[in-house]
């Protein structure tokens, strides 16, 4: 049943030892309400998991991995939180006003109410593609443990991704439509660009102007997961260079390769559903055993 | 903002009890709701299979069930077993086996609410499962129904294209699309070479399929029997239903192609169909153009059920544009 005391309306339920639950949070100074996924192990979590989910069509398409992720950490003894940005999925909010800075107030919002919700002070964070950089700046901030997750290191390389796999499918489909206008391109000077039908709009592109993953993550001395996603068979140049950056500053940082093309902006064909769950299966086995491995020094 | 999005309680998030598991979905009610529900329409989106989330793309959904709410309506929006926040296993999504169960489960809920009656929206694989359930509902429980680029063909996800192509008649289309500089240029990609074998073998099985019958060939290449028959039953019914495709996409190519084996529902003059093709492509909803259109276009549709007299016939009535 919902809980609806003007604070949050969240349902609840338990299964397999874990309390699932998921609704409309308050948290900080906003005025907005932010939907948020969340799970918890039955008798109390040592620790909690705040998973930063990335932008757009990767938002949706990594969305329910997220979810078995944070329910695959109840089921060992962590509790979870998925916020959607304000403006992004369920949530509350004008999405033309969401920058970087609203991502990471976001995040910071989601890791209080996690803390109160389950009675945790540690926060550890997850962060999917570009979620890394609101997970690697707040854990910085916190020197809280951070996984990043096939992470963007920088926004333009995000867009150049999206403007290939745009003409990928349209290599797919046949030259794309006749009358519709390319799917990124800018609606007037004013409009947002269209990215496969989610809209990126200049606040948010201006707001990540200047800002490098690198440079974001890495405050402190905690241990950080840098897991890649790809079919390469070795750590890619410029996962490289961060892993070799935050350990020169102290950093205990652990790797691991996911084998596989992801398909972060959309599904692919029939035959790839089959890889779609391995990949699915071994990140969050990365993950979820990284973080007991960092829980259990840690106590 | 709208009321609805100053004051959070007007959104319900749910949990309910399904056979494959439990089902996670987000009630919104109406600004203007004192709690009393019985007797309440109640818009029910059901998502397609490429984003089976309540929320839809860019969070299309979302808008229609706040816009909607603003308009005195309760709507409700499900993530289907396996996907989202419902719980399950994560399943195939093929148009000939549409997650009836998942809107069932749906619609008890709500009717146990006392909500009811209903308007199903859906979208593909959504749209799809709108016409099966309304075939499995009592008739006065579905007010009205709208499909939005909905497959008239059985396929799996991920098999659209291939199965398309496969379907046109003879093999020098296929022949003379596959000689195009961009395809062979493609065919350095270990994934095009797999796209193409698996469009060869396609188009070797639609060859040797039967022509003519309710086959599962037929189903599969040209029009579904589960397609027809409950396009036939909303005709028997009355039911009103919006039909809407992009004019850009190869649904509708194929709906127009099949129209002919449709023509006796939707032609008849005492049959509530509509058809509406905006400009661009709906499928998938890739384009916020797009988006936009289907958005006014369907919210609008919806306020104006039961508004207009009944008898009258809608100037949308078969094929108009909307630009």
């Amino acid at each position: 049943m919902a809980r609806a005391d003007g604070q949050v309306a969240i349902a609840e339920m338990k299964q397999d030892g874990i309390t699932i639950a998921a609704g409309f949070i308050a948290a900080g100074k906003r005025s907005s309400a932010l939907f948020a996924s969340l799970a918890a192990p039955r008798d109390g979590a040592r620790g909690g998991v705040v998973i930063c989910p990335s932008l757009h069509a990767e938002f949706t398409r990594n969305y329910r991995t997220e979810i078995l992720l944070g329910r695959t950490l109840a089921g060992l003894g962590f509790s979870s939180i998925r916020p959607h940005y304000a403006g992004q999925g369920h949530s509350y909010g004008d999405v033309s006003a969401m920058t970087y800075g609203s991502m990471q107030d976001d995040t910071r919002d989601a890791a209080e109410f996690l803390r109160r919700w389950s009675a945790v002070e540690e926060v550890a964070f997850v962060g999917c593609r570009m979620g890394a950089f609101p997970a690697g700046a707040i854990a910085s901030e916190a020197s809280a443990p951070a996984a990043l997750w096939e992470p963007v290191l920088e926004w333009s390389s995000f867009i150049r991704e999206a403007k290939r796999v745009v003409a990928t499918r349209d290599l797919t489909a046949g030259g794309g439509s006749a009358t519709s206008p390319s799917p990124v391109h800018a609606q007037g000077t004013d409009g947002p660009i269209d990215l496969l039908g989610y809209p990126v709009y200049a606040a948010l592109t201006e707001s990540f102007a200047g800002h490098r993953l690198i440079e974001e993550v890495g405050g402190g001395s905690a241990p950080m997961l840098l897991l890649q996603v790809g079919r390469e068979a070795a750590l890619r140049g410029g996962y490289r260079s961060l892993a070799g950056e935050l350990s020169g500053r102290g950093h205990p940082v652990a790797t691991s390769l996911v084998s596989g093309d992801a398909g972060w902006w959309f599904r692919g064909t029939r035959q790839d559903y089959d890889e779609s769950e391995r990949m699915r299966t071994q990140s969050i086995a990365a993950i979820s055993a990284w973080l007991s491995s960092v829980s259990a020094e840690v106590a | 903002m709208s009321a609805v999005e100053n004051d959070r309680s007007f959104e319900i998030p749910m949990f309910l009890a399904s056979d494959d598991g439990t089902l996670f979905g987000i009630l919104t009610r109406p600004p203007a709701d004192d709690g009393l529900e019985r007797g309440a329409i109640t818009v029910v989106s059901l998502p397609g299979g490429g984003t089976p989330l309540g929320m839809n793309v860019n969070a299309l959904s979302v808008r229609l069930s706040r816009r909607l709410a603003g308009e005195g309506l309760h709507t409700f929006r499900l993530d289907y077993h396996g996907s989202g926040d419902s719980t399950g296993a994560s399943d195939r999504f093929h148009l000939a086996t549409p997650f009836t169960d998942d809107a069932s489960t749906v619609l008890e809920a709500l009717r146990a609410r006392g909500l009811g009656p209903f308007v199903l929206v859906g979208d593909c694989f959504g749209g799809r499962t709108a016409l099966a359930i309304a075939e499995r509902t009592a008739e006065e429980d579905i007010l009205a129904i709208v499909l939005i680029s909905a497959p008239i063909r059985d396929f799996e996800f991920g098999e659209r294209m291939v199965t398309s192509i496969a379907a046109e008649p003879g093999i020098w289309p296929m022949i003379r699309r596959s000689m195009r500089v961009r395809h062979l240029k493609g065919l350095f990609s270990s994934e095009q070479r797999r796209l193409a074998k698996a469009l060869v073998t396609e188009k070797l099985q639609a060859l040797s399929s039967p022509r003519a019958g309710r086959s599962t060939s037929d189903s599969r290449y040209r029009i579904s029997a589960n397609f027809t028959r409950g396009f036939e039953c909303l005709r028997r019914r009355r039911t009103p239903t919006l039909v809407v495709y992009g004019q850009d996409e190869d649904l509708f190519d194929e709906f127009s192609r099949q129209r002919a084996m449709l023509a006796d529902t939707i032609d008849d003059p005492d049959a509530r169909i509509e058809l509406v093709t905006v400009p661009g492509t709906l499928h998938g909803f890739t384009e916020l153009a797009a988006q936009d259109r289907v958005l006014d276009l369907v919210a609008g549709w919806i306020t104006r059920l039961g508004k207009d007299d009944p008898s009258s016939r809608s100037d949308l009535k078969n094929g108009c544009e909307v630009g």
